[in-house]
């Protein structure tokens, strides 16, 4: 007799009741609806996996050799041995190993700007992960590009209590949801296209906003499906324009590694998660500014500037569409002392075509729209609008090819763009 | 024809146990069931879901613990989505070896 008939239809009334009244309890509809897709493919997998056990389960029984020990006579034929050793680390899943992982990401694109011409570009991140124990992660991320190579992150996480978690290193500043979780050109929408708020030619901050320092942070449930997340951040404190400052603009620029007696800038953000498919956040930030455009370097007059940033960003999907959004506001001095400020937004939509059969499935069109504001040193105004379309293709889970077009109320940033990135 | 998603769930688990040839405790597999359940959700939240079978395990646990920290997840959550890992892949590479497992 097969031994794996009768215990599978055993299984099959105790898991279907089991997972039923398991789930029923918390499981609400939206959020039903927002995976839907995902286990739809696998209840296809799912139906092939069953053909394929009535197959083996009409199949005889394996026939034991009498003389063989228990352990090895129980054990099927592999005929792959690599299979052994792929299941062995798949069960070794205890949270109290190790954990290392080499992954990243990498992307190719080509730029045609108005009045520009073409611009191609590549960059490769090659990323690390280790987390030893119940307890620490070490992540390194280098970024490379046609300008050379530099550390994008370095972090270390030790996790103190089951909602704090004490961080210290190189890290993507917590202010917004952009710049922390959304900007990796694999998981931003429009690619390599930064949102108006942190365009790179006009938006409120300049360059990437990964900074040195250390953070407090954790999440706390507070309802049935709800949750609290939060953020307390002691960082380097910006410069204008970076170390190169090459942008006359005088706009703040995060990331500085260079020792300095400038106070660092505090910040938090609070987040709260009502489901797993909806997020608002509300960050705030405020700290001295190094003065790099000081002529005379004996003084110390960026102890005199400070600025005061404020952001509020949010996400939501509704059925299948992702709806992102955020608003930054940014009052400073700059290096003269004279109060400016900027200010931008933008909202984002984009929906996934999975429910299409083919390679339409694959396929995710793409809108943006946003605007940015900003007082100028000369007393000037930059007001830019700006609107995109795009549409992505997902070859697989790891290759997707993104065609981008940009418009903006400023000359020379109309642009049309194609990408094409790979996770590894 | 449309399925409530923990009935996928469990026989999702459920042919796992079965190719697998053993029996898993009934806690493990309501572990894996919700750690399913938070894969979809938490990891679309942000960035589409990785292939479950693209890692080994010792490269989850560091990727779940890098969300765990970076994405705001739970413990419990991260040994969910671990428990739901191994099970997937389990299924996937007995299914791929034609024969079934008995570790």
């Amino acid at each position: 007799m097969n031994p794996y008939r009768n215990l599978g239809s055993a299984m099959l009334l105790v898991l279907t009741g089991l997972g039923s009244g398991l789930m029923a309890e918390d499981q609400p509809a939206a959020a039903s609806a927002s995976t839907s897709d995902q286990l739809h493919q696998l209840q296809e997998r799912i139906n092939a996996l069953e053909r394929e056990v009535k197959a083996l389960q009409a199949q005889p029984a394996p026939v034991q050799n009498p003389a063989a020990p228990a352990a090895t006579a129980a054990a099927p034929a592999r005929s792959d041995p690599s299979l052994e050793a792929r299941v062995w680390k798949l069960e070794a899943d205890s949270l109290t190993d190790d954990g290392f992982s080499i992954g990243g990401v990498g992307d190719v694109t080509l730029t045609m700007q108005k009045g520009m011409g073409y611009t191609a570009s590549g960059d490769f991140n090659p990323i690390f992960l280790y987390s030893y124990k119940d307890t620490v992660l070490f992540v390194a991320e280098l970024n490379a590009d046609q300008d050379g190579v530099a550390l994008g992150q370095a972090w270390v996480a030790y996790t103190a209590l089951p909602h704090l978690v004490l961080e210290a290193g190189l890290f993507p500043i917590p202010f917004g949801i952009y710049s922390e979780r959304l900007s990796p050109t694999w998981i931003n929408k429009f690619s390599t296209l930064a949102p108006a708020p942190y365009n790179e030619d006009y938006g409120v901050f300049s360059g990437d906003q990964n900074v040195d320092g250390a953070q407090v942070r954790g999440e706390v449930a507070i309802a049935n499906m709800a949750r609290l997340s939060y953020h307390i951040f002691v960082a380097a404190p910006p410069t204008y324009n970076g170390p190169d400052n090459a942008d006359p603009d005088n706009r703040l620029a995060f990331g500085n590694l260079e020792t300095t007696h400038v106070p660092p800038t505090i910040g938090v953000r609070v987040g709260l998660l009502p489901s797993p498919i909806a997020e608002v956040g509300l960050s705030a930030m405020s700290g001295r500014i190094i003065n790099n455009q000081t002529v005379d370097p004996t003084i110390d007059d960026g102890a005199r500037r400070s600025f005061t940033a404020v952001d509020i960003d949010g996400q939501y999907r509704l059925e299948r569409i992702q709806i992102r959004g955020e608003a930054v506001r940014l009052n400073y001095q700059d290096p003269s002392g004279a109060r400016q400020h900027s200010q931008g937004l933008y909202l984002q939509a984009s929906r996934r075509l999975d429910d299409l059969q083919g390679w339409l499935g694959g396929l995710e069109p793409t809108l943006r729209a946003g605007r940015m504001q900003r007082s100028l040193s000369d007393n000037g105004f930059q007001d830019v609008s700006e609107i995109g379309v795009g549409v992505n293709y997902y070859a697989t889970s790891f290759i997707r090819t993104s065609l981008m077009a940009m418009a903006a109320s400023v000359h020379g940033e109309d642009l049309l763009a194609v990408n094409t990135t790979f996770t590894f | 024809m449309y399925q409530h998603p923990s009935t996928i769930i469990a026989l999702a688990i459920l042919l796992a146990c079965v190719l697998g040839g053993r029996v898993w405790s009934a806690d493990s597999m309501q572990e894996a069931a919700l750690g399913a359940k938070v894969f979809a959700e938490n990891c679309s939240r942000c960035h589409e879901a990785p292939d479950p079978a693209s890692r080994d395990g010792r490269a989850w646990r560091a990727i779940t613990m890098h969300m765990r920290v970076f994405a705001d997840i739970s413990r419990e959550e991260q040994q969910q989505v671990l428990r739901f890992l191994r099970t997937y892949n389990t299924v996937e590479m007995t299914r791929q070896a034609g024969a079934p497992a008995s570790r």
